[in-house]
């Protein structure tokens, strides 16, 4: 799942600073499992701009809505009489919703999250980065740990040296991490297959990574005739 | 079984066991008279400001249960009555019944006050019962604000009409209602009942007698029943904490432990609830004002039950709650300052003075007086100290057959065992009375319900109360603004709308104008809703299509100053509830049928007291033990009688089946209905139950260190107490043979490999001198009390005297836990010349051996210095631990465990044997350790709650409760996660759904929604936020005109607004 966080108030405020009729869109899937874009935050962030715009005397009109999935113009398409109707939409899907809306329609769509990292939730409240979406799996060779989204370094053969002797990483954002590299030892034993650690990555071909610029998928076989 | 004749009981004692006898009765089948001698019912518990170990509001949670037996369709509640006489036998009782008068007619009263007002008496003359003397009432009174039944009463004592003949009776005059009537006489009259529940409490310790103290004499000096009322914020001081002398917030409070109690002057036992009370009452005073500082004189400090270690230690560590361990001898008084100086000698035995600004005496709890009456008029025998006597084993049956005792009639306890024992009474009476179930009860029959046709065709009623809401709020205008309102066709005043005239007259209107919608604006919704509801329900319209708006306490009441504003205030609360109802839909309720079958997990005392109890209800129980053996719990000798007994009861019951060797593979459904695979070395087997009853036990923990399992001569008390056990007769000991499926070889335990060791020395070879170490391995990881384990060694010791009075004791412990009539046990003890030596926490004794002498080492914490013993035998307390199959069954029923591994159960005051999921109880040690008689009426309540879900054949789901839009949900399971209820699952489509047996209704799941897919009825969204929007919109914008849109169309969600 696609994870994101909201911005904060004043970003959100600046944003909406020229409008005074504006579309509030969340999205159904991805942000409202993590609780950053389903309808219940439309709801809870258009009472908190129309609070702080009557606050500040330049009161707004906002339409609040939601749909399925904001990265199919399907689910938008009801939407676009709407969407015409307002001089900007607040969208709160991830990057992905705003940018579809945003090739449909001519009106500004402003983006209310920021989107974060593909996570999986740890416990209620609480997601972690867990995959990198590299293009190049190799989770089957390192007990399904994977060491570019939970190495700091992407390290293909770790650990390094920045490992401290409680087996955590010496790189600590929210609070001290395990080393990916110890986490896929303990676990290759668990497996016995202590012996893939011995095995010596070449260097990763990050072609497949969107360090070659925008990626595409294409299914032949399910094209439809246009 | 022609002798059960009738189906009705009569429960005597409207305190909280009354009650809950009254409402586990009602619901399962009987019809209850609640017989209480006062004017109100609610007792004692009523009077209490927080309840420990959790510190919750008494009152809130008493107040539910008030109102719920007060509208009980079973339940006659007779106030101000007591009980003459009892004839006849179990099952044909005729008791008789003397009632004095009330002079108010209670059903007329509506408790407004006007009368009170009158009475000539301008000031409140006379100390209030209620208030324990700190507060005053006058001769015309209502007991209590949430009082039930809520009405006047007027005390003959006290009124000067009644005394001297000459009043101007203002009070009549007052009265808008008539329901004064100084005609009224005493009645006798009689009741026909099936069995009887005596259940009249306890009277607080009259602390005048301790005369050290000066109660009565001092000014400053409390008692704790009063203190509690200082502390409630509906007390006479507002809940303020001040002194009675010159209302000044006191500074330093001592706090005097068992005044009354434990002492040969007064009385001998321990009151069992006094050190917790006061450790709550200290850290309530401590919140109410921070610069209280509190003290607690005390002799041991009896903390054993569920979470009252953490409450004292949260006491001491962040509350700086002072606890000194002496006994006071003497309070006097600073006359010039009525401060108080108590003399006491402290821990390192030095005389010491302080002064305090107030003292409260930790009164216990004696014998009632008006319940030793009764016992006579009752013909049921007292015990030694006045409480009622039970059978050892039956701990709620009295020594006449068909009257039931309980509560602190039986000795003093707590509000949890006092519920447990009302809900064991009831099960006992139950049993009794099963072939009779349901022959006095009534249901009552509704029309068919009409289909709302949409469009709100709304009603308003509109209440003058007399002239309590009229005399502030102009109620004409609130009826003809009601009638702008967009969908209201029908608004009108009443002078009582709950009187049964208005009732008859609103069902002609709902008829004749074919209203769908009702809206009345009268009190609080918490005594008349339902009343409402079932009247449109008599008009055949869905209960749920009505709203209450209360436009007296919360509108003239308090603003009685300002008529103007309260009538503009009042229009405004019928606008919001006229938009509430516009929104309104019928909720429907089903019924769901229940397998009449229960499901009892762990065959020890309890499971097998459960079984038997539902069994003799009448219900078929599977008996479910996972060990070859029942009853395995059952060690002691003085319980082996009992087992044999419990064991050939099981064998022949027709209506148990006992699976041994069977562990449950898979429960599901829900209450009413679950399904559940046995699994046994003969096959698994599926089968089909409306409840489930959680009753495993907690076991003697194997100890480590004290050189236990290294040398024979050091073992545990349950080892003791076998190598105790005299050798057995036939009769009492052999397990009958057609049992003996049950009693395959239990695996040997390790202790016993000590035992026999021991027990093979014989009677005399125990040795000489024996030490006894308390509170073994009682650690950070296992800190709690195992409430049994004094009371044990207190036993064994004794015993061992008997056998030998030369022999030399010595129990080393941490604090005596010879709580209530056991402090004989301790009293005894230290007669017959055991040494009691307590050991601080920090220095536990050390056992060692030189050349095969055992020495025992314990710095005496009274003396300060370190004794050693040369004991023959040494005998450890290791407490108990929970069953570990706790967890999987954890897992299995999702209910909880707490951090040591015991049950949790719904509510640890008023639903000790219940799980918070419907339809699932509990009992035995895996809740919380207890006695033998302590477990068994653990287990009794559980099986007679479980016995009110199986009696009633059906159940109803639905109602208020949640739902989900399957359009909207996004399976992000954050409700499933979070529903206190298990209430839902995920089902074929892969989206939540909620299970409508199960829920309750809390709202958690729709107010978290992150895709807004749930709703709750009767509180959606859309209603909510209509009510909000008629409170904020300005009086200046037009009301829009009404178009009979509901919600918005699906998948779009769309709600403009400005």
């Amino acid at each position: 799942m696609i994870v994101a966080d909201q911005k904060p108030i004043e970003e959100i405020l600046q944003m909406l600073e020229p409008y005074r009729k504006v579309l509030f869109l969340g999205c159904q899937s991805c942000v409202a499992v993590c609780m950053a874009g389903g309808e219940k935050e439309v709801g809870l962030l258009a009472a908190a701009v129309r609070l702080a715009r009557k606050q500040q005397g330049r009161p707004i009109e906002i339409t609040e809505g939601a749909v399925k999935r904001q990265c199919d113009d399907e689910f938008n398409e009801p939407w676009a009489q709407t969407i015409q109707q307002h001089e900007a939409v607040l969208s709160l899907a991830c990057g992905v919703g705003v940018n579809k809306l945003s090739e449909r329609f001519d009106v500004p769509i402003l983006p209310a999250l920021n989107t974060r990292f593909f996570g999986e939730v740890e416990r209620q409240g609480v997601w972690a980065e867990v995959c990198a979406g590299c293009g190049n799996c190799i989770l089957h060779l390192t007990g399904g740990i994977c060491p570019i989204a939970r190495c700091a370094k992407n390290l293909l053969n770790g650990p390094c040296g920045g490992v401290r002797a409680d087996g955590t990483c010496e790189v600590s954002r929210n609070g001290p991490r395990p080393c990916a590299w110890v986490m896929i030892y303990e676990r290759l034993g668990k497996l016995s297959q202590r012996q893939n650690i011995e095995n010596i990555f070449a260097a990763k071909d990050w072609s497949s990574d969107r360090h070659g610029g925008p990626r595409k998928r294409v299914r032949e076989d399910m094209l439809l005739e246009t | 079984m022609s002798e059960i004749k009738h189906g009705s009981v009569a429960v005597v004692g409207g305190g909280i066991g009354g009650i809950q006898a009254a409402l586990d009765l009602a619901d399962s089948g009987f019809y209850v008279y609640l017989i209480e001698e006062g004017p109100a019912i609610g007792g004692r518990m009523a009077q209490l400001d927080k309840t420990f170990p959790t510190n919750d509001c008494a009152m809130c949670m008493l107040s539910p249960k008030l109102v719920e037996v007060g509208r009980h369709p079973n339940v006659q509640i007779i106030t101000l009555a007591s009980v003459e006489s009892l004839e006849g036998r179990p099952g044909n009782f005729q008791m008789t019944i003397r009632q004095r008068p009330r002079y108010v007619d209670i059903t007329r009263c509506i408790a407004c006050g006007r009368c009170i007002a009158s009475c000539v008496y301008q000031d409140t003359k006379f100390p209030s019962e209620f208030e324990v003397g700190l507060g005053k009432r006058k001769p015309v009174y209502i007991p209590f604000p949430q009082a039930v039944p809520l009405a006047a009463v007027v005390d003959p004592q006290t009124c000067i009409f009644f005394k001297s003949g000459r009043c101007p009776q203002n009070c009549l005059k007052a009265c808008e209602r008539g329901a004064l009537d100084f005609t009224q006489t005493e009645k006798l009259f009689m009741l026909e009942v099936g069995a009887v529940i005596v259940a009249p409490g306890f009277d607080p310790y009259d602390a005048r007698r301790v005369g050290e103290y000066g109660f009565g004499r001092y000014a400053n000096v409390l008692t704790g029943p009063q203190f509690e009322r200082l502390l409630s914020a509906s007390g006479p001081t507002s809940g303020k904490v001040l002194r009675p002398s010159d209302g000044k917030a006191p500074k330093k409070i001592a706090f005097i432990q068992c005044v009354g109690s434990r002492d040969l002057r007064h009385q001998r036992y321990c009151s069992a609830v006094c050190c917790m009370y006061t450790t709550k009452e200290a850290i309530v005073a401590k919140e109410h004002d921070h610069q209280i500082e509190p003290t607690i004189f005390y002799i041991d400090l009896r903390a054993y039950g569920k979470g009252f270690e953490n409450l004292v230690k949260r006491a001491r560590a962040e509350h700086g709650v002072r606890y000194i361990r002496s006994m006071v001898s003497q309070v006097t008084e600073i006359p010039e300052t009525k401060n108080l100086l108590i003399r006491y000698r402290d821990e390192s035995g030095s005389l010491q003075e302080e002064e305090f600004d107030l003292v409260v005496l930790a009164v216990g709890m004696g014998p009632s007086a008006k319940g030793q009456e009764l016992a006579r008029r009752l013909g049921i025998e007292l015990n030694e100290h006045g409480f009622a006597k039970t059978s050892a084993f039956n701990p709620v049956m009295s020594t006449r057959e068909g009257v039931f005792v309980t509560g602190a009639f039986t000795g003093p306890k707590d509000i949890p065992e006092t519920v447990v024992q009302a809900s064991a009474a009831a099960a006992a009476v139950e049993a009794l009375l099963a072939p009779v179930r349901g022959t006095r009860t009534h249901a009552k029959d509704y029309p068919e319900e009409l289909v709302p046709d949409g469009t709100p065709r709304i009603g308003v009623f509109v209440c003058h109360c007399g002239s309590n809401i009229a005399g502030v709020v102009d109620v004409k205008s609130v009826a003809e603004y009601a009638k702008t309102l967009p969908g209201v066709v029908h608004a009108e005043n009443v002078l009582y709308t709950c009187s049964q005239d208005n009732l008859k007259h609103m069902k002609e209107v709902i008829r004749e104008k074919r209203l769908n919608r009702v809206v009345v604006a009268s009190c609080t919704p918490r005594n008349l809703a339902a009343l409402f509801q079932d009247t449109i329900r008599e008009a055949g319209l869905n209960k749920f299509l009505f709203e209450m708006v209360n436009i007296r306490e919360q509108c003239s009441w308090v603003h009685s100053d300002q008529p103007e504003q309260a009538t503009e205030k009042a229009k405004r609360l019928v606008r919001m509830g006229v938009a509430k109802a516009r929104e309104l839909k019928p909720l429907s309720v089903q019924s769901v049928r229940v397998s009449p079958a229960a499901l009892v997990l762990g065959g020890g005392l309890s499971g097998m007291i459960a079984a038997l109890t539902l069994g003799d209800s009448g219900f078929e129980t599977h008996l479910v033990e996972r060990s070859a053996e029942l009853g395995s719990d059952l060690e002691s000798a003085d319980v082996q009688g009992l087992k044999a007994k419990l064991l050939d009861a099981v064998r022949v019951h027709p209506k148990l089946r006992v699976h041994t060797n069977t562990t449950v593979r898979e429960i599901s459904g829900f209450v009413g209905n679950f399904s559940s695979v046995l699994r046994s070395p003969q096959g698994e087997e599926r089968i089909q139950h409306g409840v489930v009853i959680v009753a495993t036990e907690a076991y003697e923990h194997k100890p480590s260190g004290y050189l236990y399992g290294e040398d024979a001569r050091v073992l545990t008390q349950r080892a003791l107490e076998k190598a105790l056990t005299p050798q057995a007769s036939p009769g009492l000991f052999t397990v009958p043979p057609a049992a003996a499926r049950c009693t395959v070889q239990a695996e040997p335990a390790e202790d016993e490999a000590h035992a026999p060791r021991a027990q093979g020395r014989g009677e005399g070879q125990l040795g000489k001198t024996i030490v006894m170490i308390q509170c073994v391995g009682r650690t950070e990881r296992r800190p709690y009390c195992s409430r049994i384990c004094c009371a044990e060694a207190l036993k064994n010791a004794l015993t061992l005297l008997e056998q030998d009075p030369d022999r030399q004791i010595y129990v080393l412990y941490r604090e005596m836990i010879s709580y209530g009539f056991f402090e004989d046990l301790y009293r005894r003890a230290r007669d017959g010349g055991v040494v009691f030596i307590r050991y601080d926490e920090q220095s536990p004794p050390v056992v060692c051996k030189e050349n095969d002498q055992l020495l025992v080492t314990v710095r005496d914490a009274h003396l300060r210095q370190e004794l050693v013993i040369k004991p023959d035998l040494v005998v450890l307390s290791p407490g108990v631990v929970p069953d570990p199959y706790n967890e999987e069954l954890s897992r299995l029923l999702k209910v909880p465990l707490d951090s040591h591994g015991f049950f949790v159960e719904a509510h640890i005051k008023l639903r000790p044997v219940d799980f918070a999921s419907h339809g699932i109880f509990l009992c035995g040690g895996s809740h919380a350790p207890g006695t033998v008689p302590e477990l068994i009426a653990k287990a009794q309540a559980a099986a007679g709650r479980a016995a009110i879900v199986l009696s009633r054949g059906q159940l109803e789901a639905g109602g208020i409760i949640a739902s989900v839009d399957p359009e909207k949900c996004t399976a992000c399971l954050t409700c499933l996660r979070e529903c206190p209820f298990g209430a839902v699952f995920i089902n074929e489509q892969g989206l939540a759904e909620i299970e409508a047996v199960k829920c309750q209704g809390c709202g958690i799941c729709a107010a978290d929604c992150p895709a807004k897919a749930i709703q709750l009825g009767q509180f959606e969204d859309a209603q909510e936020l209509a009510m909000l929007e008629e409170l904020f919109r300005p009086e200046q914008v037009a009301l829009k005109a009404l178009t009979p849109s509901p919600l918005p169309r699906r998948g779009e969600g769309e709600r403009g607004r400005g």
